[in-house]
């Protein structure tokens, strides 16, 4: 979710469906007036506009600040949605489901919504396999992004769903034990994400939990220096932001990462040391910002591995 | 008619109506000091193009962040926002010469344009007097302009009236600290008690719990040292389970800072000094010590290991 310029709008959902802008303004403007549209140069009326949205499948908007979904009643469920997604409470998010789902929108993004946000219930609950999960998120992503797969998303302006998409995405093949596919596709959305209009506190905290994801699955390749590089990235972004949604986990991740090395006689048996102060510290830190099951993970794994018994 | 529906449900200003109407809030209430009752009614129909900003800050006075949304902007309303979030990083940087620039063109840019602009140019008037090392006093007095642009009657009446937004509550803050630090004490308090007085009294319609939190760490602070314990230890604990789901570490630290102050001194000297409540505080300075730490914030780090080392006898702080 954020502030995204009318031009670029217009600019980039062209681009997503390969139409040229003689093709887009046969009959609505002149080739130059969408031109001068698209790089910000001119704010079109709002019969323009409306008219090029809806030539390219778009909901006719007004031509100011719109809400992207059919009903803000909706809207503020789907907030509610991403909540209970994030805290793993499925049971919550498959009831919330339910209630979008008596009122259904019908735009493309009330549709785009709705298929990822069905399929993740279903496939966290067990109720479909992973290729099934990720057939559905392609259909969900291709609804925008027609292309998907076949284009570069590096200068994408993602919307904030777009992310979210890609980001099951990337997942879904990770855990088919594709890491590699899932980390080029990270890779990808990371650098698009930055460049989005995405408000800054939720774009900092998705670049987080991809730095995350990535740090696990550069791990779990035995790539841990590169794994290692990541999490300094995730940890610099953390401090500067004070964002603390993934950073025990970024932690934790650390010292697995640094365990692997110092078995392999990469690292000294000296590093054991660090190690013990970042789980500390990913301790605390869990205890501070109240993240129950971390702590508990955390306070057993020094229990076992260090033979430490914290207060 | 299908189009119509579509328009209307789209309208930023249906979902203005419909958040006012849920809360019971009247539609003079919700726009005073922002725009006249018949500007909001226009809106609320969806007949007039609005200036973003105001927009913006009545959807906030609803509790309703504006990246909740996912708004499209027009070219001025885009500049506009780009033009605010670099003098925000500017004086953020500390880059003296560039947000007097910015904030010169911004005042240029949206003569006219209603109150919140007026606001925002001058909180950061204030910012940029106190980044000049000028006189305090002129800092509170230019947040006080600030203040009154969408609350004119600030300093008259009680703020309880009125549903503010995280901003404008943010700006009673910014002045409430300076006055505490400029030991005002007695108009602070007075400040202070009226925040925290709106912010029960508002209770039901949830803010970002960043404000809830900065509130508390000033109330801790303030009325520890005016030695009201059990005031102060009510007010972390209410927070803290209000904290519980947050994925950010604003104002944690100190929070935590200021509880384990406030149990030791409630305790300590006192026969309820016991093992159990000595490894509770412990914890707790633990807790503060290692948020601390991690956002490199070395004074109160070093404040707090040092207390440990003295009091509790504790080296093992990694």
């Amino acid at each position: 979710m954020g502030r995204y310029r009318l031009g670029d709008i217009i600019r980039m959902t062209r681009k997503s469906l390969s139409i040229t802008q003689e093709q887009l303004s046969e009959d609505i403007c002149s080739v130059e007036t969408l031109s001068r549209i698209e790089t910000g140069k001119q704010n079109p009326s709002r019969d323009v506009y409306e008219l090029l949205m809806e030539r390219m499948g778009r909901v006719r908007n007004r031509a100011y600040s719109i809400l992207s979904v059919s009903d803000f009643k909706v809207l503020e469920k789907m907030q509610l949605f991403e909540e209970a997604i994030l805290s793993y409470d499925y049971h919550r998010a498959e009831y919330i489901l339910e209630e979008i789902m008596k009122k259904p929108g019908n735009t493309n993004l009330d549709k785009q919504f709705m298929i990822r946000a069905k399929s993740l219930i279903d496939y966290r609950m067990g109720r479909i396999s992973t290729d099934e999960f990720l057939e559905e998120l392609i259909k969900a992503i291709r609804i925008t992004i027609p292309k998907f797969g076949d284009i570069s998303l590096v200068n994408w302006p993602l919307t904030y769903n777009e992310s979210n998409i890609i980001l099951n995405i990337s997942t879904a093949y990770a855990e088919k034990q594709d890491y590699q596919k899932g980390i080029n596709i990270l890779e990808e959305a990371y650098s698009a994400i930055k460049k989005s209009y995405m408000d800054e506190e939720f774009r900092i905290t998705m670049q987080v939990i991809i730095l995350n994801n990535l740090s696990k699955w550069y791990g779990l390749l035995g790539d841990h220096q590169k794994a290692i590089d990541v999490i300094k990235q995730g940890l610099k972004l953390c401090k500067e932001y004070k964002i603390s949604s993934v950073l025990p986990n970024l932690l934790y991740n650390y010292v697995w990462n640094m365990e692997r090395l110092i078995d392999k006689g990469v690292l000294s048996k000296e590093n054991k040391r660090e190690c013990i102060n970042l789980l500390k510290q990913a301790y605390y830190i869990s205890c501070a910002v109240q993240y129950p099951y971390l702590e508990q993970f955390i306070r057993k794994h020094l229990q076992v591995q260090y033979n430490i018994n914290l207060l | 008619m299908y189009r119509d529906m579509e328009v209307r449900n789209n309208n930023i200003g249906t979902a203005i109506q419909y958040f006012r109407e849920s809360f019971h809030i009247s539609q003079s209430k919700l726009c005073k000091g922002i725009c006249s009752v018949s500007t909001l009614s226009r809106i609320e129909a969806g007949e007039r193009d609005v200036d973003a900003l105001i927009l913006e800050t009545l959807l906030e006075r609803l509790r309703k962040v504006t990246h909740h949304f996912e708004l499209i902007l027009t070219d001025f309303d885009y500049k506009a926002y780009i033009c605010r979030e670099e003098i925000k990083k500017k004086i953020k940087d500390k880059d003296i010469e560039k947000a007097r620039k910015l904030i010169h063109e911004y005042d240029k840019l949206t003569i006219g344009k209603g109150s919140p602009h007026r606001q925002f140019i001058m909180v950061n008037r204030a910012y940029l007097n106190e980044l000049e090392g000028k006189e305090p006093k002129t800092t509170i007095d230019l947040l006080m302009e600030a203040i009154t642009c969408t609350v004119p009657d600030f300093n008259t009446n009680e703020i309880r009236d009125y549903y503010l937004s995280v901003t404008e509550l943010n700006i009673i803050l910014e002045i409430l600290q300076r006055m505490i630090a400029l030991g005002m004490d007695e108009k602070a308090e007075r400040i202070l008690n009226q925040i925290i007085g709106y912010l029960y009294w508002h209770g039901q319609m949830a803010y970002d719990r960043k404000i809830y939190l900065k509130v508390a760490v000033i109330a801790g602070k303030f009325f520890m040292k005016h030695n009201k314990i059990d005031k102060a230890l009510e007010i972390c604990d209410i927070t803290l389970k209000m904290y519980k789901g947050s994925n950010k570490m604003d104002y944690i630290g100190e929070l935590l800072y200021i509880k384990a102050q406030l149990l030791e001194r409630k305790f300590i000297g006192s026969s309820e000094w016991e093992p159990g409540k000595k490894t509770d505080c412990l914890k707790l300075y633990l807790q503060a010590y290692h948020i601390f730490d991690f956002c490199e914030e070395k004074s109160e780090a070093e404040s707090i290991r040092k207390h440990l080392r003295e009091v509790y006898q504790w080296e093992d702080i990694g």
